[in-house]
């Protein structure tokens, strides 16, 4: 049976790799292509910071803070049963493979060696975009990167496993659930009770600038360290800062992957049920993505009951900025993007007092709006990246290309926009009632009124860059859906991000020399200044983007179903 | 209503369609058929403006779909095999959104009978996720139907439906046409085709082989004389089969 299961994984990749160099033939797909590369060799590998040492600031930081973000993903796995989709196998896998003559141990097996694609394809890019200037030890970290991905996904499936072979309901399911629980909520007990106790120390060393270093003595002693060290030794590799500390660390890892390996196929769980069922719901869930929209919602989600008012009268794109805010209703992302706001200035009004409280607030305030200018474009997806899963009903509307792509692009960039600044505005107000630090009022007048048309510029030149990326090369962009994608094939993700962003930085060349014209001419009056140039950078950003728009609308023209596929 | 002069659509070096011509007044249905891979869903969807040909003309009541694609398209009602519908919306709220984007000011007054008509009354307020496969086309169906097309381009309009639906939806199609739409309807079903069709139009390797009514291809094929649809059909598309037809 191993040799049928090489042969399809071979022959499936084969003809993946035959598309991909088929769709080259494409001149768009070519001088796509030709970009990206360029972008790596000069960009990453001919950078003028290839020979500068490995930034071990930013190493220790990772090796701390990623094994807590591995235990907090292990233990919801365990706790919620977040492992159900590393069961679910194709619809084909399910009808072929499942009535034919094979072993559970040997669908395990493949399902193993399938794992592996995604995970390799991650571990090389991670490993061309965090090793560059690393020479052996980026590779060293490249294959840490592979195993730590693959021991994670191994423990997904195994967890998931064990939840099909014990039941996920009944006596025995509510006993493993509070084992569970119980072992996790020791481990969350030693870590959090331990940085509490430890936080007068490290609010001291965060005001000598020394919080990483206070950070890294904390959780290289007992009892945090014990805590944290089998989710650390799954990323030591990844981490090292020399080839001898890694090979020992590598050792250590290589024996957890093949512990897990012979976890996951000791069992002879009765997995086959669970598994064809999660199937036929990711299946739906795919037909939903390749036919109809993302998010599945059903009766029971939120906002179902709720509707908008739409007049049948007047420009007949605003039914698709309608529609998609009726999706936003309704997979609940209205709720988080009115939530993380106001939680925010809750903090913000509460901790002023607190030592270091406005601080706190003002660097989570600066650090999500920054996220959201980076990710927002990934976690907001109601544009067309899903409009494209409908092509075949959006080009029998009668709306020309360009109203298709601005609808969509507004019914994003505007969400983002709005929530970036409720935020921004946060993090002003923390700021601005820092001891010592009192905004002059001109100042902050400035700011007020300069970030509404800057950010909203902003954002429409960001997300148009993502939707163009969508209509442009299809086949490279994730279409649909909001999840994230599964761990393992995070690289490719990765790397559209960071192409995204350096056209997104290239858009804005001009606005800011725009800005910095505009803030010139007003060199008495500063607030003035701050305002004038926020509005020139806006009323450029969005020219920019507009233009962008009309092009695209014309791509959008001649786009036909089997590019999207 | 309808007129298509010398469609061709090339995918690389095969040509799914080869330079078919056809023309519809208001009020015929034409059966558009063919063996399966003859091109009848590339045609569709050339006539939709979904896909561009690659060389020919589509003229919708008067406007080519691809120099005025907005006004051709005020026109045409397309209503493919599978049902494409959002999963976020409920049965009505996906007819007032057609309605807005068809622009249909009296959408009110429209949406209470077109579901009566196709058996939604119960389901206005279901999303479509809740629907089954046949409820799903009947919504499909509604959404084309909603802003009263000059147009009406079907492709296995009854896939999924089940007899009662099968019946309206044949009487639905009919009174259309009576109303004066011009409808091009693709289906394997021939009892169907047969029953509706004031035409028809065989399609094979993207090349026309036969057009005309039922008398008219017999009268140019005599050797098809006093047999039925499928046999005539099977002839036609027989892969042995003459030279097609000019």
């Amino acid at each position: 049976m191993t040799g049928a299961f090489t042969y399809l994984i071979a022959t499936s990749t084969r003809n993946r790799l035959a598309g991909t160099v088929r769709r080259l033939r494409s001149p768009r797909y070519a001088v796509g292509l030709l970009l990206v590369l360029a972008y790596i060799w000069f960009g990453l590998l001919r950078s003028p910071h290839r020979d500068a040492p490995p930034n071990l600031d930013f190493n220790r930081a990772f090796g701390l803070l990623l094994p807590v973000g591995l235990f907090l993903g292990v233990a919801w796995s365990w706790l919620f049963g977040a492992d159900r989709t590393s069961l679910a196998f194709s619809q084909a896998e399910v009808t072929m493979l499942f009535t034919a003559p094979v072993s559970r141990r040997a669908l395990i097996l493949y399902k193993i060696a399938r794992m592996q694609g995604p995970a390799l394809t991650t571990a090389v890019i991670w490993g061309v975009i965090f090793g560059r200037g690393q020479g052996p030890l980026g590779v060293a970290h490249a294959i840490g990167y592979w195993m730590a991905l693959s021991i994670f996904a191994l423990h997904r499936l195994g967890v998931a496993l064990t939840r099909a072979s014990h039941g996920g309901r009944g006596r025995r399911g509510m006993r493993r659930g509070m084992l569970a629980t119980a072992v996790f909520a020791a481990f969350a007990v030693v870590i959090v009770g331990g940085t509490i106790a430890a936080r007068g120390t490290l609010v001291a060393a965060a005001q000598q600038g020394r919080l990483i270093g206070a950070v890294s003595a904390l959780a290289t002693s007992a009892p945090i360290r014990w805590a944290i060290l089998p989710f650390q030794s799954v990323l030591a590799p990844s981490f090292a800062t020399t080839l001898a500390a890694w090979i020992p660390a590598a050792a250590v890892a290589l024996a957890l992957m093949l512990a897990h390996v012979a976890w996951v196929l000791s069992g002879d769980a009765a997995f086959e049920e669970t598994a064809a069922e999660l199937s036929a719901e990711r299946a739906a869930q795919l037909e939903t993505l390749r036919t109809r929209g993302v998010a599945t919602v059903t009766a029971g989600s939120a906002g179902v009951g709720r509707s908008l008012p739409l007049s049948p009268v007047g420009p007949p794109a605003v039914a698709l900025v309608w529609k998609n805010a009726l999706w936003l209703m309704r997979t609940g992302q209205v709720r988080a993007l009115v939530l993380l706001p106001l939680a925010l200035w809750v903090l913000a009004v509460t901790l002023r007092r607190w030592p270091l409280g406005e601080v706190l607030v003002m660097v989570t305030c600066g650090a999500f709006t920054l996220m959201m200018l980076l990710f927002g474009p990934s976690a907001m997806r109601n544009d067309l990246r899903n409009e494209l899963l409908h092509l075949v009903m959006l080009k029998t509307f009668p709306l020309s290309g360009r109203s298709i792509v601005l609808a969509s692009v507004a019914s994003s960039a505007a969400v983002v926009a709005a929530m970036q600044l409720a935020i921004g505005y946060a993090g002003l107000f923390a700021y601005a009632s820092m001891d010592g630090r009192k905004l002059h009022a001109d100042l902050l007048a400035g700011i007020v009124v300069g970030a509404p048309l800057m950010i909203a510029g902003l954002n429409a030149v960001n997300f148009t860059i993502h939707n163009g990326m969508a209509l442009l090369f299809p086949a490279w962009v994730r279409l649909g859906g909001t999840g994230a994608p599964d761990i393992e094939a995070m690289g490719l993700t990765m790397l559209n991000t960071f192409i995204t962003f350096v056209v997104l930085i290239g858009f804005l060349i001009v606005p800011a020399v725009g800005a910095a014209i505009a803030y010139s001419m007003m060199p008495l009056a500063p607030g003035a200044g701050i305002a004038s140039a926020g509005i020139a950078a806006g009323l450029l950003l969005g020219a920019e983007a507009y233009g962008a728009i009309v092009l695209l609308g014309r791509s959008m023209e001649r786009v036909e179903p089997m590019e999207v596929g | 209503m309808i007129s298509v002069a010398s469609l061709t659509r090339q995918y690389d070096s095969f040509l799914a369609v080869d330079g078919i011509s056809f023309a519809l007044a208001p009020g015929e249905v034409m059966g558009l058929v063919g063996p399966n891979g003859a091109g009848k869903t590339t045609t569709l969807r050339c006539l939709a403006g979904i896909i561009a040909p690659s060389s020919g003309t589509v003229t919708i009541a008067g406007h080519d779909i691809q120099r005025a694609p907005v006004e051709a398209k005020r026109a045409l009602a397309f209503i493919p095999d599978e049902p494409h519908l959002f999963d976020h919306l409920t049965v009505e709220e996906h007819l007032r959104f057609i309605a807005r984007v068809y622009g249909v000011p009296d959408v009110e007054q429209r949406i209470g009978p077109l579901l009566q008509e196709l058996e939604l009354t119960e389901k206005r307020r279901s999303l479509s996720t809740e629907l089954s496969r046949g409820m799903k086309q009947k919504l499909a169906i509604a959404c084309g139907l909603l802003h009263d097309p000059s147009v009406l381009i079907l492709d296995e309009p009854l896939t999924g439906l089940d007899p009662a639906g099968m019946r309206r939806m044949r009487e639905t199609i009919a009174s259309r046409a009576r109303a004066g739409a011009a409808v091009v309807l693709s289906s394997h079903l021939l009892t169907l085709v047969e029953e509706l069709c004031t035409t028809l139009f065989v399609i094979r390797r993207g090349r026309c082989v036969a057009r005309g009514t039922v008398a008219e291809i017999i009268a140019e094929h005599p050797a098809l004389a006093g047999q039925s649809l499928e046999e005539i059909f099977l002839a036609l598309t027989h892969e042995e089969s003459g030279p097609p037809a000019a």
